[in-house]
């Protein structure tokens, strides 16, 4: 693993990063309430553009859509902005209103048909969109008892994972236009605080400073199959994968990386950044991006040697 | 109507002492957070006994911090403001590099997981530090002004 | 305890209890044994900092406990029970609305109860109100005009704090405000609700002492199988104005208006629109809408802001697909409530649409009074 640049700009801690999905592009959003894109050019990643005024609190979540043309931000403001890309920048097009207080995640479904957002006051709302681009409150959830740090929907299916405060992870489902929740998975001691889907799988990261796998199993419910303990000394703040692998950081400054099936550890980055590490997110199976309470964001090469 | 009508109220003796250059310790921590006052009663934390010299655990390895207070009552309900108040001065002292832990002292106080847990999650004081009216409370009590 | 989705028992600042943006708060708070200050209810209620204490509150004083110690008590009790709980149960155990009020009133009177009675008279009186009260407006160009009858709708109507929506809002009581009084009751007033959000209702005017559920009084009726009491009773309620799961306010001041505006008699059959759970019903130039669920509140809300709306008169409720769905009721589908809606408006419309009721301009005095104060 190799640190390819270290990108500053941002004037405060960087809450996230996130990859367009063509790869071409980073969003950073961070407690300076503004949002970065950076791009590759021929001297290194540079800033293309600053998106600003459009939150009055700390950005804590970037998430482009899945068609790359939208980009939605998640603030303490208790709203998200829809960014539409424009020849040259981003224009912020839409508010959402509604939450109560700080929106804490972001996630777009299969064909952007759905957003998802979830806040510190317990519920999560998906909005609708049709073709002329209208945001229709679809639907607000509440089960979780506290907090919900992040969401997650699957990458085919209209399924949605919550991670709380509350130490459980929700799984909901859209069945006949109504999100039900189908399952709840305990185990976490702490805060969960991101999920992400493998497959039909589910990994969750958590201030119990454990990783924990849970696998689908024939009663088509998902059970813990796996947790690792002992790598992070701090809260795991995030954590994403790929085919082949998995990546996660902490607030113990590093960014770990595992095997996908077996869970070895590939390889442990130690001092990654100078302060905690809020979010790692993988652009394909050989770059990486980290975003730091060190006000830094990290580009990362993965080496070939990793993977074997 | 206060939680704690009356407190114990210790008298103060001045310290006088040489900090070694280099390394912080517990006695520069506590010279931080000593005099921030209790948000109910016009006395500061040491001398109400919330916060005292050996309640600072400095761990130079791990670059923690680990402070714990002691609410004046086991109910108190301004424990999580008074423990957001330690924080937030300590953070404006300290480089940022230094991990902090604020924790209730243990068996003082009927809510000591929930507010350990809510006092030691970084996004909830992070969105709490944004938070106006909060804020005029926090810095009203952690100012220096009254010296 | 499920209340609506709308009233929520939240901090609002999780640092400091109650909620730092509370005004009443300094003057107002009282301290309970424990020496722990509490915000009571009745003080603020659109605060959703301060309903985190409402909760204990509630538990304590609207509970069957407190029913069961009024009868021990030898007091004189009334319960009203609401045509959406009578609904509710009449549909569980298949019986018809008579019989399920007949036997009802058998069993709560074995167990001391001194009457039970139905409370068309007071939604008819009510929703008439709410006609003229609409037409006044409608005259005079101010609409939309929002119903205020769902509590939940209500309290995060007030809890917005945003003053242009709330002056849309109907300023007339609803039914169980104006039960007492329009049936002479005496004594221990009990009103049964399809929601636990009507008994937060309850605290902030007079007329009702005490609010249970459709499943609290399910609960009371236990030991009494339903189908045992066979005696039969005089039907001593009025069924001409049986009305929906809505709460029948836009389809009545809708058919009401049409005739008075366009002199013409219309049967109402609501269009579904792109979202679920919101209807509307078109006559001419005149448009309303019928809208259910929290995420439909939201939509409404922004329409209006956006000023996308175009409707003269919008009935909101908090629960989806309206108070046959209510959280006190008991366990239904939505097909059941689908059924249940066409049965009741098919029994609506054989029976005589009554608009002749000799003492409106005594009680409309009575009724009349702004909810809004809390």
């Amino acid at each position: 693993m190799e640190k390819l640049q270290t990108l500053s700009g941002h004037d405060g801690r960087v809450w996230h990063i996130d990859w367009s999905p063509s790869g071409d592009l980073l969003a950073s959003c961070g407690s300076d309430k503004k949002i970065y894109i950076w791009k590759l050019e021929h001297n290194g990643w540079q800033v293309v553009d600053r998106l600003d005024g459009s939150h009055t609190k700390s950005i804590r979540k970037v998430k482009w859509s899945r068609s790359g043309v939208l980009l939605a931000s998640a603030s303490f403001d208790g709203t998200v902005v829809i960014w539409k890309r424009t020849p040259g920048s981003m224009e912020a097009c839409l508010t959402l209103e509604g939450h109560e207080n700080e929106v804490k995640g972001l996630s777009w479904s299969i064909d952007d048909k759905y957003l998802a957002t979830c806040s510190r006051d317990k519920t999560i709302w998906i909005w609708e969109t049709d073709i002329d681009f209208e945001y229709d409150t679809h639907a607000v959830l509440s089960k979780h008892t506290q907090d919900i740090k992040e969401i997650s929907f699957h990458s085919t299916q209209y399924l949605l994972l919550s991670a709380s405060y509350d130490n459980t992870i929700a799984i909901w489902s859209l069945q006949s236009d109504d999100w039900i929740c189908i399952n709840t998975l305990l185990g976490h001691e702490s805060t969960v605080w991101d999920i992400k889907w493998l497959n039909n799988n589910i990994i969750s990261v958590s201030d119990d400073l454990t990783l924990k796998y849970w696998q689908l199993e024939d009663d088509n419910k998902h059970h813990l199959k796996k947790t690792i303990s002992g790598i992070h000394s701090r809260s795991i703040y995030s954590v994403d994968c790929s085919e082949n692998i998995i990546v996660t950081s902490a607030g113990d400054d590093k960014i770990v990386i595992y095997q996908n099936d077996t869970f070895n550890i590939l390889h442990i980055e130690e001092n990654a950044h100078n302060n905690d590490i809020n979010a790692v997110r993988l652009c394909n199976e050989n770059f990486m991006a980290s975003a730091s309470d060190d006000g830094k964001i990290c580009i990362w090469k993965l080496s070939l040697s990793l993977y074997h | 109507m206060l939680d704690n009508p009356n407190p114990i109220v210790t008298e103060i003796v001045e310290m006088t002492y040489k900090r070694p250059t280099g390394m912080l310790d517990s006695n520069d921590i506590f010279n931080v957070i000593r005099n921030i006052r209790d948000p109910e009663h016009p006395y500061t934390l040491e001398q109400l006994k919330v916060v005292s010299c050996s309640q600072i655990l400095i761990d130079t390895d791990t670059k923690a911090l680990i402070i714990r207070f002691t609410p004046t009552v086991p109910h108190c309900s301004l424990t999580s403001l008074i423990g957001l108040m330690i924080r937030v001065k300590l953070m404006r002292y300290l480089p940022s590099c230094i991990k902090i832990h604020i924790l209730i002292q243990e068996g003082t106080h009927y809510q000591e997981k929930e507010i350990n847990k809510q006092l030691n999650d970084k996004e909830r004081v992070a969105a709490a530090m944004e938070n106006i009216h909060l804020m005029e409370v926090v810095e009203y009590n952690i100012g220096e002004w009254m010296q | 305890m499920e209340f609506s989705g709308t009233v929520k028992i939240t901090d609002l600042n999780d640092f400091l209890r109650p909620s730092e943006k509370c005004s009443v708060h300094n003057s107002m708070i009282k301290t309970s044994s424990k020496n722990t200050a509490k915000v009571s209810l009745s003080d603020c209620l659109a605060c959703s900092g301060c309903i985190t204490s409402a909760e204990s509150v509630l538990l304590e004083t609207h509970s069957l406990a407190t029913l069961q110690e009024k009868l021990l008590q030898n007091e004189i009790i009334t319960i009203s029970i609401s045509q959406q709980s009578l609904l509710s149960i009449s549909d569980r155990f298949s019986m018809s609305f008579d019989d399920t009020f007949n036997k009802l009133s058998q069993i709560l009177k074995k167990k001391g109860v001194n009457q039970v009675i139905d409370m068309c008279h007071a939604r008819d009186i009510v929703l008439e109100c709410c006609y003229q009260e609409f037409m006044i407006k409608y005259q005079s160009g101010n609409v939309p005009i929002l119903s205020s009858e769902c509590p939940g709708w209500l309290c995060y109507a007030l809890k917005k704090g945003d003053s242009k929506l709330v002056n849309l809002m109907s300023t007339q009581k609803t039914p169980m405000l104006v039960q007492k009084n329009i049936r002479n009751i005496i004594g221990y007033h009990v009103v049964v609700m399809p929601c636990y959000d009507k008994k937060l209702e309850s605290f902030m005017e007079q007329g009702v002492e005490l609010v249970l559920t459709t499943t609290e009084l399910m609960e009371i009726c236990q030991g009494f199988e339903l189908e045992e009491c066979n005696e039969v009773q005089n039907n001593f309620y009025s069924t001409t104005k049986i009305k929906t799961s809505s709460m029948g306010y836009a389809e009545y001041i809708f058919t009401r208006a049409v005739k008075d505006i366009y002199g013409e008699d219309i049967e109402i059959e609501p269009k579904s629109t792109r979202r679920r759970d919101v209807y509307e019903i078109e006559f001419r130039d005149l448009k309303f809408c019928i809208a259910s669920g929290f995420q439909n509140i939201q939509n409404i809300i922004r329409d209006l802001k956006t000023k996308k709306s175009n409707y003269s008169y919008i009935e909101i409720m908090a629960c989806p697909m309206g108070c046959l769905n209510g959280g006190g009721q008991l366990r239904t589908t939505r097909e059941k409530i689908i059924e249940l809606e066409s049965s009741t408006r098919n029994y609506y419309k054989t029976s005589t649409l009554n608009t002749e009721l000799p003492s409106i301009e005594r009680e409309l005095k009575l009724v009349q009074g702004n909810n809004l104060k809390w």
